[in-house]
Protein backbone atom coordinates (compact mmCIF):
# COMPACT_ATOMS: atom_id res chain seq x y z
CA UNK A 1 0.00 0.00 0.00
CA UNK A 2 1.62 3.32 -0.79
CA UNK A 3 1.37 6.23 1.25
CA UNK A 4 -1.08 8.28 -0.67
CA UNK A 5 -3.58 5.58 -0.50
CA UNK A 6 -2.54 5.00 3.29
CA UNK A 7 -2.90 8.42 4.01
CA UNK A 8 -6.85 8.79 2.18
CA UNK A 9 -8.03 6.13 4.33
CA UNK A 10 -6.58 7.13 7.61
CA UNK A 11 -6.06 10.33 7.68
CA UNK A 12 -10.06 11.71 7.44
CA UNK A 13 -10.49 10.17 10.95
CA UNK A 14 -7.56 12.07 12.56
CA UNK A 15 -10.01 14.44 13.95
CA UNK A 16 -12.22 11.78 15.92
CA UNK A 17 -8.53 9.69 16.99
CA UNK A 18 -7.67 13.06 18.59
CA UNK A 19 -10.70 14.29 20.34
CA UNK A 20 -11.45 10.61 21.77
CA UNK A 21 -7.37 10.84 23.51
CA UNK A 22 -7.72 14.20 24.61
CA UNK A 23 -11.07 12.93 26.43
CA UNK A 24 -9.13 9.91 27.44
CA UNK A 25 -5.58 12.02 28.42
CA UNK A 26 -7.44 14.98 29.83
CA UNK A 27 -4.28 16.77 28.08
CA UNK A 28 -4.04 18.21 24.25
CA UNK A 29 -0.42 17.40 24.18
CA UNK A 30 -0.41 13.81 24.94
CA UNK A 31 -3.51 13.38 23.01
CA UNK A 32 -1.17 14.30 20.05
CA UNK A 33 1.34 11.90 20.65
CA UNK A 34 -1.71 9.68 21.27
CA UNK A 35 -2.60 10.10 17.71
CA UNK A 36 1.06 10.11 16.32
CA UNK A 37 1.96 6.76 17.94
CA UNK A 38 -1.28 5.05 16.38
CA UNK A 39 -0.98 6.36 12.94
CA UNK A 40 2.73 5.07 13.10
CA UNK A 41 1.24 1.71 14.41
CA UNK A 42 -1.43 1.60 11.74
CA UNK A 43 1.01 2.68 8.93
CA UNK A 44 2.82 -1.02 10.05
CA UNK A 45 0.48 -3.10 9.89
CA UNK A 46 -1.26 -1.29 6.72
CA UNK A 47 -0.42 -4.83 4.96
CA UNK A 48 -3.13 -6.38 7.37
CA UNK A 49 -5.90 -3.78 6.74
CA UNK A 50 -7.99 -6.04 4.19
CA UNK A 51 -8.50 -8.39 6.98
CA UNK A 52 -10.01 -5.83 8.82
CA UNK A 53 -13.72 -4.74 8.30
CA UNK A 54 -13.65 -1.97 10.01
CA UNK A 55 -10.56 0.40 9.85
CA UNK A 56 -11.96 3.44 12.38
CA UNK A 57 -13.26 1.11 14.95
CA UNK A 58 -10.15 -0.55 15.17
CA UNK A 59 -7.79 2.84 15.23
CA UNK A 60 -10.27 3.76 18.04
CA UNK A 61 -10.31 0.67 19.94
CA UNK A 62 -5.74 1.30 19.24
CA UNK A 63 -6.42 4.51 20.55
CA UNK A 64 -8.06 3.93 23.32
CA UNK A 65 -5.72 0.69 24.32
CA UNK A 66 -2.43 3.30 23.93
CA UNK A 67 -4.37 6.02 26.08
CA UNK A 68 -5.42 3.26 29.14
CA UNK A 69 -2.03 2.13 29.08
CA UNK A 70 -0.27 5.42 29.20
CA UNK A 71 -2.72 6.33 32.00
CA UNK A 72 -1.74 3.08 34.00
CA UNK A 73 1.95 3.55 33.62
CA UNK A 74 1.39 7.37 34.85
CA UNK A 75 1.43 8.68 38.17
CA UNK A 76 -1.49 10.48 39.15
CA UNK A 77 -1.21 14.33 38.18
CA UNK A 78 -2.08 17.18 41.02
CA UNK A 79 -2.37 19.90 38.29
CA UNK A 80 -4.79 19.58 35.42
CA UNK A 81 -3.51 21.61 32.64
CA UNK A 82 -6.45 21.32 30.83
CA UNK A 83 -6.40 23.47 28.15
CA UNK A 84 -9.75 24.77 26.23
CA UNK A 85 -8.55 27.38 23.94
CA UNK A 86 -9.97 26.34 20.88
CA UNK A 87 -13.52 26.20 21.54
CA UNK A 88 -15.74 27.75 19.31
CA UNK A 89 -17.24 31.01 19.72
CA UNK A 90 -20.82 30.05 18.67
CA UNK A 91 -22.65 33.46 20.50
CA UNK A 92 -21.63 36.41 19.64
CA UNK A 93 -24.42 37.95 20.76
CA UNK A 94 -23.57 39.38 24.25
CA UNK A 95 -19.79 39.17 25.34
CA UNK A 96 -21.11 38.61 29.55
CA UNK A 97 -23.39 35.99 28.43
CA UNK A 98 -20.53 34.00 26.09
CA UNK A 99 -18.29 34.01 29.26
CA UNK A 100 -21.24 32.88 31.18
CA UNK A 101 -22.04 29.90 28.45
CA UNK A 102 -18.30 28.77 28.09
CA UNK A 103 -18.17 28.97 31.86
CA UNK A 104 -20.64 26.14 31.96
CA UNK A 105 -19.72 24.11 28.52
CA UNK A 106 -15.74 24.17 30.34
CA UNK A 107 -17.79 23.30 33.34
CA UNK A 108 -19.62 20.90 31.81
CA UNK A 109 -16.52 19.47 29.64
CA UNK A 110 -14.90 18.82 33.21
CA UNK A 111 -17.76 16.65 34.58
CA UNK A 112 -17.66 15.07 31.09
CA UNK A 113 -14.17 14.24 31.28
CA UNK A 114 -14.25 12.93 35.08
CA UNK A 115 -16.37 10.68 34.64
CA UNK A 116 -15.43 6.81 34.59
CA UNK A 117 -13.65 5.84 31.71
CA UNK A 118 -15.89 2.97 30.15
CA UNK A 119 -18.67 5.70 30.71
CA UNK A 120 -16.81 8.42 29.09
CA UNK A 121 -15.38 6.30 25.95
CA UNK A 122 -19.10 5.55 25.60
CA UNK A 123 -20.69 8.70 25.43
CA UNK A 124 -17.82 10.27 23.57
CA UNK A 125 -18.35 7.85 20.72
CA UNK A 126 -22.27 7.66 21.07
CA UNK A 127 -23.38 11.17 21.86
CA UNK A 128 -20.21 13.16 19.87
CA UNK A 129 -19.35 11.02 17.50
CA UNK A 130 -22.34 9.23 16.80
CA UNK A 131 -21.24 5.49 16.21
CA UNK A 132 -23.61 2.98 16.43
CA UNK A 133 -24.27 0.16 19.85
CA UNK A 134 -21.98 -2.50 17.71
CA UNK A 135 -19.29 -0.27 16.56
CA UNK A 136 -19.03 0.92 20.53
CA UNK A 137 -18.94 -2.56 21.12
CA UNK A 138 -15.97 -3.43 18.70
CA UNK A 139 -13.95 -0.75 19.75
CA UNK A 140 -14.70 -1.34 24.04
CA UNK A 141 -14.85 -5.19 23.46
CA UNK A 142 -17.95 -4.60 25.70
CA UNK A 143 -21.69 -6.08 25.34
CA UNK A 144 -24.34 -3.79 24.06
CA UNK A 145 -26.74 -4.27 27.00
CA UNK A 146 -23.64 -2.80 29.08
CA UNK A 147 -23.14 0.08 26.53
CA UNK A 148 -26.41 1.10 26.98
CA UNK A 149 -26.05 1.06 30.72
CA UNK A 150 -23.14 2.96 31.27
CA UNK A 151 -24.35 5.62 28.14
CA UNK A 152 -27.56 5.87 30.43
CA UNK A 153 -25.29 7.03 33.32
CA UNK A 154 -22.96 9.15 31.61
CA UNK A 155 -26.02 10.96 30.55
CA UNK A 156 -27.92 11.35 33.74
CA UNK A 157 -24.69 12.04 35.47
CA UNK A 158 -24.39 15.52 32.74
CA UNK A 159 -27.99 15.90 32.90
CA UNK A 160 -27.86 15.73 37.09
CA UNK A 161 -24.87 18.60 36.59
CA UNK A 162 -27.10 20.72 34.41
CA UNK A 163 -29.94 20.56 36.79
CA UNK A 164 -28.11 21.33 39.40
CA UNK A 165 -26.30 24.44 38.52
CA UNK A 166 -29.46 25.80 36.31
CA UNK A 167 -30.82 28.07 38.45
CA UNK A 168 -27.49 29.39 39.33
CA UNK A 169 -26.69 30.01 35.33
CA UNK A 170 -29.91 31.28 34.19
CA UNK A 171 -30.24 33.36 36.73
CA UNK A 172 -26.98 34.91 35.87
CA UNK A 173 -28.31 35.32 32.38
CA UNK A 174 -31.09 37.09 33.30
CA UNK A 175 -28.83 39.27 35.17
CA UNK A 176 -26.75 40.40 32.20
CA UNK A 177 -29.46 40.35 29.94
CA UNK A 178 -31.36 42.81 31.62
CA UNK B 1 -42.02 17.34 16.78
CA UNK B 2 -44.86 17.49 19.21
CA UNK B 3 -43.54 17.96 22.53
CA UNK B 4 -45.09 15.28 24.47
CA UNK B 5 -43.30 13.01 21.65
CA UNK B 6 -39.99 14.92 22.57
CA UNK B 7 -40.75 14.09 26.20
CA UNK B 8 -41.02 10.16 25.14
CA UNK B 9 -38.20 10.10 23.56
CA UNK B 10 -36.07 12.14 26.12
CA UNK B 11 -36.89 9.82 28.75
CA UNK B 12 -35.91 7.20 26.15
CA UNK B 13 -32.67 8.93 25.39
CA UNK B 14 -31.85 9.39 29.26
CA UNK B 15 -32.26 5.64 29.52
CA UNK B 16 -29.89 4.85 26.82
CA UNK B 17 -32.92 3.37 24.93
CA UNK B 18 -32.60 5.48 21.73
CA UNK B 19 -31.42 5.17 18.00
CA UNK B 20 -28.96 7.11 16.54
CA UNK B 21 -31.87 8.39 14.27
CA UNK B 22 -33.79 9.40 17.25
CA UNK B 23 -31.00 11.53 18.72
CA UNK B 24 -30.92 12.95 15.83
CA UNK B 25 -34.27 14.25 16.21
CA UNK B 26 -33.83 15.36 20.02
CA UNK B 27 -30.50 17.08 18.75
CA UNK B 28 -32.49 18.78 15.77
CA UNK B 29 -35.07 19.91 17.87
CA UNK B 30 -33.25 21.25 21.00
CA UNK B 31 -31.03 22.80 18.66
CA UNK B 32 -33.37 24.94 16.36
CA UNK B 33 -36.56 25.38 18.28
CA UNK B 34 -36.94 28.59 19.81
CA UNK B 35 -40.04 27.84 21.82
CA UNK B 36 -38.61 25.18 24.62
CA UNK B 37 -40.82 24.61 27.78
CA UNK B 38 -38.68 26.04 30.92
CA UNK B 39 -38.65 22.63 32.16
CA UNK B 40 -36.55 21.59 29.53
CA UNK B 41 -34.25 24.08 29.36
CA UNK B 42 -31.31 21.71 30.60
CA UNK B 43 -32.06 19.15 28.07
CA UNK B 44 -31.29 21.99 25.58
CA UNK B 45 -27.94 23.06 27.32
CA UNK B 46 -27.21 19.30 27.13
CA UNK B 47 -27.70 19.12 23.24
CA UNK B 48 -25.30 22.26 22.97
CA UNK B 49 -23.07 21.28 24.83
CA UNK B 50 -22.53 17.82 22.71
CA UNK B 51 -23.20 19.48 19.54
CA UNK B 52 -20.25 21.73 20.57
CA UNK B 53 -18.04 18.90 21.68
CA UNK B 54 -18.47 17.41 18.24
CA UNK B 55 -17.74 20.95 16.51
CA UNK B 56 -13.93 21.01 17.74
CA UNK B 57 -11.16 21.71 15.48
CA UNK B 58 -7.74 19.97 15.47
CA UNK B 59 -4.57 21.76 17.14
CA UNK B 60 -2.32 23.74 14.33
CA UNK B 61 -0.49 21.37 12.42
CA UNK B 62 -1.05 18.25 13.48
CA UNK B 63 -2.24 16.57 10.78
CA UNK B 64 0.85 18.05 8.78
CA UNK B 65 2.99 16.51 11.53
CA UNK B 66 1.42 13.41 11.21
CA UNK B 67 2.00 13.37 6.94
CA UNK B 68 5.34 13.71 7.43
CA UNK B 69 5.45 11.30 10.25
CA UNK B 70 4.21 8.78 7.35
CA UNK B 71 6.73 9.85 4.53
CA UNK B 72 9.13 9.67 6.51
CA UNK B 73 7.96 6.01 8.05
CA UNK B 74 8.15 5.04 3.95
CA UNK B 75 11.03 6.44 3.60
CA UNK B 76 12.83 3.88 5.88
CA UNK B 77 11.37 0.82 4.26
CA UNK B 78 13.13 1.12 0.57
CA UNK B 79 14.83 -2.03 1.15
CA UNK B 80 12.64 -4.81 -0.79
CA UNK B 81 12.59 -8.47 0.02
CA UNK B 82 15.36 -9.07 -2.83
CA UNK B 83 17.75 -7.05 -2.73
CA UNK B 84 17.40 -8.39 1.47
CA UNK B 85 18.65 -11.50 0.01
CA UNK B 86 21.14 -9.90 -2.55
CA UNK B 87 22.61 -8.36 0.59
CA UNK B 88 22.84 -11.75 2.70
CA UNK B 89 24.64 -13.29 -0.45
CA UNK B 90 26.83 -10.82 -0.97
CA UNK B 91 27.88 -10.08 3.12
CA UNK B 92 28.50 -14.22 3.23
CA UNK B 93 30.68 -14.09 0.12
CA UNK B 94 32.47 -11.17 1.72
CA UNK B 95 33.75 -12.60 4.56
CA UNK B 96 34.10 -15.86 3.01
CA UNK B 97 36.82 -13.87 0.26
CA UNK B 98 38.43 -12.36 3.70
CA UNK B 99 39.27 -15.74 5.28
CA UNK B 100 40.70 -17.51 2.40
CA UNK B 101 42.96 -13.91 1.97
CA UNK B 102 43.76 -13.96 5.06
CA UNK B 103 45.08 -17.91 5.27
CA UNK B 104 47.30 -17.13 2.38
CA UNK B 105 48.77 -13.85 4.01
CA UNK B 106 49.30 -15.47 6.72
CA UNK B 107 50.43 -18.91 4.98
CA UNK B 108 53.46 -16.86 2.92
CA UNK B 109 54.32 -14.44 6.04
CA UNK B 110 55.40 -17.99 8.07
CA UNK B 111 59.22 -17.99 7.63
CA UNK B 112 60.70 -21.03 6.56
CA UNK B 113 57.91 -22.05 4.27
CA UNK B 114 58.46 -19.42 1.99
CA UNK B 115 58.74 -20.18 -1.26
CA UNK B 116 62.11 -19.46 -3.83
CA UNK B 117 61.49 -16.84 -5.86
CA UNK B 118 61.65 -17.11 -9.41
CA UNK B 119 63.68 -15.14 -11.18
CA UNK B 120 63.89 -13.98 -15.10
CA UNK B 121 67.70 -14.76 -15.84
CA UNK B 122 67.09 -15.48 -19.69
CA UNK B 123 68.86 -11.99 -20.25
CA UNK B 124 71.98 -12.33 -18.44
CA UNK B 125 72.90 -16.33 -19.19
CA UNK B 126 70.44 -18.24 -21.68
CA UNK B 127 72.31 -21.16 -21.92
CA UNK B 128 71.98 -20.93 -17.46
CA UNK B 129 68.08 -20.41 -18.23
CA UNK B 130 68.49 -22.97 -20.79
CA UNK B 131 69.08 -25.85 -18.34
CA UNK B 132 66.79 -24.55 -15.49
CA UNK B 133 63.74 -25.03 -18.33
CA UNK B 134 65.60 -28.78 -18.96
CA UNK B 135 65.58 -29.00 -15.53
CA UNK B 136 61.97 -28.28 -14.82
CA UNK B 137 60.55 -30.12 -17.52
CA UNK B 138 62.63 -33.24 -16.99
CA UNK B 139 61.09 -32.90 -13.03
CA UNK B 140 57.54 -33.09 -14.58
CA UNK B 141 57.85 -35.84 -16.78
CA UNK B 142 59.31 -37.61 -14.10
CA UNK B 143 56.46 -36.55 -12.40
CA UNK B 144 54.03 -37.68 -14.92
CA UNK B 145 55.39 -40.99 -15.24
CA UNK B 146 55.17 -41.65 -11.95
CA UNK B 147 51.25 -41.05 -12.76
CA UNK B 148 51.19 -43.29 -15.38
CA UNK B 149 52.34 -46.67 -13.36
CA UNK B 150 49.44 -47.13 -11.30
CA UNK B 151 47.27 -46.88 -14.24
CA UNK B 152 49.37 -50.43 -15.49
CA UNK B 153 46.78 -52.29 -12.57
CA UNK B 154 43.83 -51.78 -14.56
CA UNK B 155 44.64 -54.94 -16.66
CA UNK B 156 43.99 -56.94 -13.21
CA UNK B 157 40.73 -56.26 -13.84
CA UNK B 158 40.79 -58.75 -16.90
CA UNK B 159 42.07 -61.33 -14.66
CA UNK B 160 39.22 -60.84 -12.00
CA UNK B 161 36.78 -60.95 -15.00
CA UNK B 162 38.39 -64.10 -16.28
CA UNK B 163 37.80 -66.02 -12.68
CA UNK B 164 33.74 -64.71 -13.35
CA UNK B 165 33.56 -67.83 -15.89
CA UNK B 166 33.49 -70.24 -13.49
CA UNK B 167 30.08 -68.83 -12.22
CA UNK B 168 28.71 -71.31 -14.99
CA UNK B 169 29.87 -74.60 -12.83
CA UNK B 170 27.68 -73.26 -10.37
CA UNK B 171 24.54 -73.78 -12.56
CA UNK B 172 25.57 -77.55 -13.96
CA UNK B 173 25.32 -78.26 -9.99
CA UNK B 174 22.15 -77.16 -9.49
CA UNK B 175 21.07 -78.65 -12.35
CA UNK B 176 21.88 -82.15 -10.17
CA UNK B 177 20.26 -80.86 -7.15
CA UNK B 178 17.29 -80.98 -9.31
CA UNK B 179 17.20 -84.46 -9.00
CA UNK B 180 17.14 -84.99 -5.62
CA UNK B 181 13.16 -84.14 -6.17
CA UNK B 182 12.77 -87.13 -7.59
CA UNK B 183 13.88 -88.79 -4.24
CA UNK B 184 11.34 -86.54 -2.14
CA UNK B 185 8.54 -88.06 -4.83
CA UNK B 186 9.37 -91.58 -4.34
CA UNK B 187 8.80 -90.73 -0.42
CA UNK B 188 5.96 -89.74 -0.74
CA UNK B 189 4.62 -92.32 -2.73
CA UNK B 190 6.26 -95.37 -0.41
CA UNK B 191 4.38 -93.53 3.18
CA UNK B 192 1.08 -93.56 1.64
Amino acid sequence: MHSQEFKNLVLPMGKKLFHFARLLLKDENEAQDAVQEVYIKLWNMRENFKTINNIEAFAMRMTRNWCLDRIKAKKPKLIENYSSGYDRQADTANPEKITVMNDRMNFLRRVMEDLPEPQKTIIQLRDIEGYEFEEIADITAMKVNAIRVALSRARNKIKETLLKVEDYGYQQRANSAG
Amino acid sequence: MDINNVRILLDKYFEGNTSIGEENLLRDYFLHQTEIPEDLYYAREHFVFLNRQSDQGLPEGLMDKIEKLIDSQEEKKIVYPGRKNLIRVLSIAASLLIIVGLYFTVRNIIPGKQQTKIEDTFKENPELAYLETQKVLYYVSQKLNKGTQPLSNISKLNVAAEQLQYMEKIDEGLDMLEKLQLINKTENTEIK
